[in-house]
């Protein structure tokens, strides 16, 4: 990613289309409508267009596009009275298992806590680009996850930001984004592996 | 413990694939990987989850927003 | 002290998938230091000592040279650098594959402790894997006391027809363990690596 210099701007029109649908999902964590987000989105931008002379690359220029978008984000959310922000992730949080336990052997059979029903084979290699419509239905598992798993997978898997850039942005405990992120790559995991079964 | 099954080593995944796990928690899912073919299936469909996200289709820009920024855009100039 | 390692094939580490230079004209491989950058392992250059073979049992077998200071931990030693020294040419498909047949009969033959009369006659007259593992499964509905011992033979026999050493040498030890206790399991697993070591000439 570029850093800005005065003489030399980054390629807005393309980081606007290859944030947008990130910026959005992160925008709507905060305010109580998809038009009140993409209000959010717009804001940043306009704001990354007046401001990129200051950018002074301390952080990446995605991370920085970010961090505005979280602080517009959130006062546009306290201004509406939107419900719980998502850094309230109590320690609380009920046990979701990465794969449904009935899918393992319990303690009466011969090999307690292995697969009971292994993982289903998907093509192989498994690191093979999935098809565009494996990728659809992945897409549209991600917009199903629950809220804060949504996020967190958004900014660390298709975003690509690191662990400490999303624990700040989002006010999250290291514990904590660990385990959004664990349990939401675990269902989409397990998305896919339906997807791929069903084909 | 001096191994882990399969139903342990699926919740240790996320720290596996970055790095994160102590040194005596990685042998065990090192050691378990060797002879279980199954979770060497997992890590990997959980590797290409991982990637197919880097690798979403885009969603679109709406017009409103794209002519908004190309209008800041040309106010710079 | 002889050190080996298994590895992938074309010498590929099993979990970093680190391509080890291989020895060429004669001599050994060059040294590779472990704290590369995105090295999976933190803790150096792993290898085996005879008796933490049948842990790792992969497609490659060399032998390797540790350098620096050998840390021993339970199943592994580990060093700061390595080199692989020779292939282990002794251990080809055909060995393994032999070596999972030879951990399917041992595990049969461990369940066969837990059974009398009839049930081991018919598992004692079985001639081929395939055989046991449906015998063994069959039985296993029959007789509850040693259900566990049989279901873990039928799963022995099935891994050896697919050549998954590693996981049929697991199914031996913990059969062991299962019918004559934690000691049966650590001497199956010594087993284990003498068979390896007479077989394919392997010294300490």
């Amino acid at each position: 990613m570029p850093s800005a210099s005065s003489t030399t701007l980054p390629d807005f029109e393309r980081l606007v289309e290859q944030h947008y649908g990130s910026m959005k999902r992160l925008a709507r964590t905060f305010v109580a409508s998809d038009a009140v987000a993409e209000e959010v989105v717009q804001d940043t931008w306009l704001a990354v267009v007046t401001g990129i002379d200051g950018f002074e690359g301390r952080s990446s220029l995605t991370t920085w596009v970010f961090s505005i978008l979280t602080n517009k984000a959130k006062t546009r959310g306290v201004r509406e009275r939107r419900t719980i922000p998502l850094s309230c992730v109590g320690a609380s949080e009920p046990d979701e298992p990465a794969v449904d336990p009935d899918r393992f052997q319990c303690d009466d059979d011969a090999w307690p806590g292995h697969w009971a029903t292994p993982p289903r084979p998907w093509q192989r290699p498994e690191r093979r680009l999935l098809s565009l419509e494996a990728r659809d239905h992945l897409k549209a598992a991600l917009d199903d996850l629950p809220e804060r798993q949504r996020v967190v997978v958004t900014l660390r898997d298709v975003e690509g930001l690191d662990a400490d850039e999303v624990c700040d942005l989002l006010g999250l405990s290291p514990e904590n984004q660990r385990v959004l992120l664990h349990r939401g790559r675990a269902r989409l995991r397990a998305a896919l592996e339906s997807y791929v079964e069903g084909v | 413990m001096d191994e882990i099954n399969c139903k342990q080593l699926v919740e240790l995944v996320t720290p596996y694939l970055e790095d994160s796990l102590d040194e005596p928690t990685l042998d065990l899912v090192e050691e378990h990987l060797v002879m279980c073919d199954w979770c060497v299936d997992y890590v990997e469909q959980m590797r290409a989850t991982i990637g197919a996200l880097a690798g979403l289709p885009r969603e679109p820009v709406p017009e409103r927003l794209r002519v908004a920024v190309a209008a800041a855009l040309e106010e710079r100039r | 002290m002889r050190s080996y390692k298994f590895l992938r094939a074309g010498a590929i580490g099993p979990f970093s998938g680190f391509a080890w230079p291989r020895p060429a004209g004669g001599g050994p491989g060059p040294w590779v230091e472990a704290n590369r950058p995105r090295a999976r392992c933190r803790r150096g250059v792993h290898a085996c000592r005879i008796d933490d073979l049948p842990w790792w049992l992969a497609e490659e077998l060399w032998e390797v040279e540790l350098g620096g200071e050998v840390v021993a931990y339970a199943h592994k030693v580990a060093a700061p650098r390595g080199r692989l020294v020779r292939r282990v040419d002794g251990w080809t498909a055909a060995a393994r594959h032999d070596y999972a047949y030879d951990c399917a009969w041992r595990t049969r033959d461990r369940a066969l402790e837990a059974l009398r009369g009839r049930a081991a006659e018919r598992l004692r007259s079985c001639t081929t894997l395939a055989a046991v593992e449906s015998t063994a499964r069959e039985l296993a509905g029959d007789e509850p006391e040693a259900r566990i011992a049989l279901v873990m033979a039928a799963d022995g026999a099935l891994t050896a027809v697919s050549e998954l050493a590693a996981t049929g040498a697991y199914i031996a030890a913990h059969a062991a363990r299962h019918v004559a206790g934690e000691d049966a399991m650590a001497a199956e697993r010594r087993w284990q690596a003498t068979r390896l070591a007479e077989r394919l000439g392997l010294s300490a």
